[in-house]
């Protein structure tokens, strides 16, 4: 069940009504009733998938919590992490690996006898629930208390607004919300509610949707693209790719408020970062949170020497990167922000070492912001061309493109002779979108907030009916529901 | 647009992103959430949780009344469109009106190329000189799809249901069609009664038929966007053809009584000039593997008329029209592979569905046109005259059958 369906509106109607009718302590069994069957519109034989695994975690974390020996609670966490990894790894990365098999024997010339690819369906949202699955069992290991029951562990993992794409959530933010019973919304909860899945929807159906039709044809075909085409798809790419996923996480939040339970942000203005390592703690920081506490910092975060460091930055975001998805072009985006972040590590120690004591103020200074900020905004639209391409080929044709700049002045030039400011005019816009984000959120809270709720659902019915207008004839799914 | 609203200090789930430049520890993961246990909500008088309820949904009732209201000014500022635009309109207004009981018909489809290149009106009073009393129709519509063609012959055939038969446009100018245009779809597409409802289930369609009659909103949404989104589409126009279209006549008024749309009166270098750099830009989605394939769309649907001519047992001919010298020139090696590619169409077509062909794509008159491939009124004459003669030549296979007459 998409997000963006009537079936999906019909979905929380009827999960609301029931939730507003039944008593507070029912209300999340309700819930996860009620997930299971969001989940199982895409699939039923999956729900088997989830039921397996939150029922060894739920097991491990009973047993990590209940043995005093250091080292049986050791053996059980990983065990349970392996399951986990095991899970993940044979639905999202099996044929992966089979690639590479291939490829290796037939480097070494070898005969292979392992297939060489194999129809698995990627059970929908199994990266953010393993992940969620391994902070829970890290976490007990850690002292953490485990879920009381399965059904509350269950719900954890299950509840349908984070199910999918996130954002993800640790055990003990979401338990204590619902421990207790959920009671009703207060109104203004409800109202809060509305107004994210309201700017979720824009996000979704009016920038995201009509940014993919500038930017699909050209990554479609690359290599017939104009230089000045290119330009605008990876910019509509980075609009698409931000607002897809921003609108997601406001409809999953929204959706969330409605039930009474909220869910993290995840976004803070990532296209405004200073830095790559700032744009990391920017963009989906629930995920960078979890990279954080369970990979880097157990690597030795950054409490070792400098190299030492920089390789678990890279480590971390090389990881990241292969979390994405299964295949070459995916380790080559952890490998870009791996480095990227590495070295703006490096810099920064660099830059420390000369500046010294006037690091603070040249770090500060209009210039140098300025210059930081035009580069990150670069860097970061230019991952996009890593994620959205279905190829190396693709990769290395698009960017042959972006280094053409000649040929781009003379397509802007021949562009301004004709009259026609198509795509400089959607270049221009979409870089005013992706940066203007604090000035408009500001102008949103002093405008938009002080008014009263009554004027502010009017507002909303409008902007959803804009939506409807507006919405692009095909409206494709969540990028992130790949993953 | 706005991002990230709920990002206040005193909000209960906060991004805390101090950052941590001591040199120990890395700046690149130190973001926390703070989360605190939601305490019970205070619950508000029930009444007053009522009468809000009550306000909110009669605000959301006015706001919908207000945008109902907003629509139907935005709609009747100018007639719209029933059919997706002006010239379909036009188009089904001449479908629709029956035709003298038993008198056969040529219809004449296709896009722009025919609306604008082929005077019926001289086809059939030329017809009429020699004792073919046949009705000639030109029901072709700019930026259309077969689909949209099939549409309109269906409507013209339920009115007069006598002898017919199609001659079918094709022609290469649009050959090189960008991704975006050949993906979309036609006028039909966005005309009221393409897929009347998207619903599947039976209580959905009924509301959704409900509102389409009543709501300016629904009926008229595809009409409403294209209203709102007429500024910024003129700023950036990328077809400058566009503005120079409106200076001349217009298909609403000036069409002729057989459908016969002069849009371009004379040759206009700077249009030629204006429309083959057009197509220069377009040319770098041309599909060299796919040739005629990257204009799916408009080229591939032509199966669907084809089928539609054999199921009907209609007599059927394709009408290969003429491009501007110049835009030959310009792409000469498209223009070389989509001459093939049609050619092998066209021969297939001829051996399995008996479609006949009039070729008149090869001309060296560059006055006849008014840009890279659309005639203008001197050029539509020209080649009307030509596309007589060709009936009149042959006339056991194109015009005979039409009057019962035995071949």
């Amino acid at each position: 069940m998409n997000f963006i369906s009537t079936q999906f509106v019909i979905f929380m109607l009827v999960t609301w009504g029931l939730f507003l009718v039944l008593p507070p302590r029912y209300r999340w069994h309700m819930l996860l009733a009620a997930s299971y069957v969001f989940y199982a519109t895409w699939s039923i034989p999956f729900v088997a998938v989830i039921l397996l695994t939150t029922s060894v975690d739920y097991l491990a974390s009973k047993i990590i919590f209940a043995n005093a020996s250091p080292k049986f609670r050791k053996m059980t966490l990983w065990t349970a992490i392996a399951v986990n990894l095991l899970v993940l790894g044979y639905f999202k990365y099996f044929n992966f690996f089979l690639d590479i098999n291939a490829s290796l024997m037939k480097y070494l010339g070898v005969a292979n006898t392992m297939p060489k690819h194999l129809e698995i369906l990627l059970p929908l949202g199994i990266s953010y629930y393993t992940f969620e699955a391994i902070s829970y069992l890290v976490d007990v290991y850690r002292g953490a208390k485990p879920a009381p029951n399965w059904l509350s562990y269950n719900f954890y993992i299950m509840y349908f607004p984070h199910l999918i794409s996130g954002p993800i959530i640790r055990f003990n933010e979401l338990w204590p919300q619902y421990k207790e019973g959920i009671q009703t919304p207060e109104f203004a909860r409800v109202g809060k509610g509305l107004e994210l899945l309201v700017l979720g929807y824009m996000f979704k159906l009016i920038i995201a949707d009509n940014c993919a039709g500038i930017a699909d044809p050209v990554f479609a075909k690359p290599e017939s693209a104009s230089v000045l085409a290119t330009y605008t798809a990876v910019l509509a790419f980075a609009g698409q790719l931000y607002f897809d996923f921003l609108g997601y996480t406001h409809i999953a939040r929204g959706a969330s408020l409605m039930f009474n339970l909220e869910l993290p942000i995840n976004f803070k203005h990532p296209l405004n970062a200073d830095n790559m390592a700032d744009f990391w703690q920017r963009w989906q920081i629930s995920l960078s949170r979890w990279l954080h506490d369970y990979l880097y910092v157990p690597l030795g975060g950054s409490r070792k020497f400098l190299p030492r460091t920089m390789l678990n930055v890279f480590i971390t975001l090389m990881v990241a990167g292969i979390w994405h998805g299964a295949g070459w072009i995916y380790v080559i985006l952890g490998l870009y922000f791996g480095l990227n972040v590495a070295g703006y590590h490096a810099w920064r120690r660099l830059r420390k070492k000369l500046f010294k004591s006037k690091d603070k103020v040249i770090t500060h200074h209009p210039l140098y912001v300025s210059v930081a900020h035009v580069i990150t905004f670069t860097l970061i639209v230019l991952s996009g061309v890593f994620f959205r391409s279905t190829s190396v080929q693709t990769e290395v044709v698009i960017f042959d493109h972006l280094i053409r700049f000649k040929k781009l002045f003379e397509q802007i030039a021949e562009a301004a002779a004709r009259d026609s400011f198509t795509e400089i005019g959607i270049c221009f816009s979409m870089i005013v979108i992706l940066i203007s984000g604090p000035y408009v959120v500001r102008l949103y809270e002093r405008l938009y907030q002080p008014m009263p709720y009554w004027v502010k659902l009017q507002t909303a019915t409008a902007a959803l009916l804009l939506c409807w207008i507006f919405c692009a004839e095909y409206i494709p799914p969540f990028i992130y529901f790949q993953f | 647009m706005p991002v990230e609203t709920e990002t206040r200090i005193d909000s209960p789930i906060t991004a805390d992103a101090k950052i941590n430049h001591g040199k120990t520890r890395l700046g690149v993961f130190n973001v926390r959430l703070r989360t605190r246990a939601l305490s019970a909500p205070d619950v508000s008088a029930k009444g007053e949780t009522f009468k809000r309820t009550l306000i909110a949904l009669a605000a959301v009732l006015v706001s919908l009344a207000f945008c109902e209201a907003l629509a139907r000014v935005v709609i009747c500022i100018t007639k719209p469109a029933i059919y997706g635009n002006q010239e379909m309109d036009a188009k089904m207004r001449l479908a629709m009106t029956p035709l003298p009981k038993n008198k056969p018909c040529i219809y004449f489809l296709g896009t722009s190329h025919t609306s604008r290149g082929v005077y019926t009106d001289l086809i059939a009073s030329r017809l009429k000189d020699k004792g073919y009393d046949i009705e000639c129709r030109n029901l072709a519509c700019g930026g259309s799809f077969p689909s949209d063609e099939l549409f309109i012959l269906q409507h013209a055939l339920e009115k007069s249901p006598y002898r017919f038969s199609m001659i079918y446009e094709c022609n290469q100018g649009g050959f090189a069609a960008q991704p975006s245009y050949a993906f979309g779809v036609g006028a039909l597409g966005k005309s009221l009664y393409y897929k009347n409802t998207q619903s599947n289930w039976p209580i959905l369609k009924k509301f959704d038929l409900w509102m389409k009659k009543h709501l300016y909103l629904v009926r008229y949404r595809a009409i409403l966007k294209q209203r709102l989104t007429a500024i910024p589409k003129m700023i950036f126009s990328p077809n400058p053809i566009v503005w120079e279209r409106k200076k001349v006549y217009s298909v609403q008024d000036d069409i002729s009584p057989q459908g016969w749309a002069p849009v371009y009166p004379v040759y206009d270098a700077k249009l030629l000039d204006k429309s083959i750099a057009v197509r220069k830009v377009q040319v770098e989605y041309f599909n060299p593997t796919a040739g005629l394939n990257s204009t799916r769309d408009r080229y591939y649907l032509l199966e669907k008329v084809f089928d539609f001519a054999k199921y009907r047992q209609v007599p059927m001919t394709m009408l290969w029209l003429p491009l501007h010298p110049r835009m030959r020139d310009a792409f000469t090696a498209e223009m070389k592979m989509t001459d093939e590619q049609l050619t092998n169409k066209f021969q297939r077509a001829a051996a399995l569905d008996k479609v006949n062909l009039i070729d008149l794509h090869i001309t060296d008159k560059a006055q006849n046109f008014a840009d890279g491939d659309h005639l203008n009124a001197i050029g539509s004459v020209d080649i009307s005259n030509k596309i007589a003669d060709q009936l009149l030549a042959d006339s056991k296979t194109y015009l005979d059958p039409l009057l019962g007459k035995k071949q």
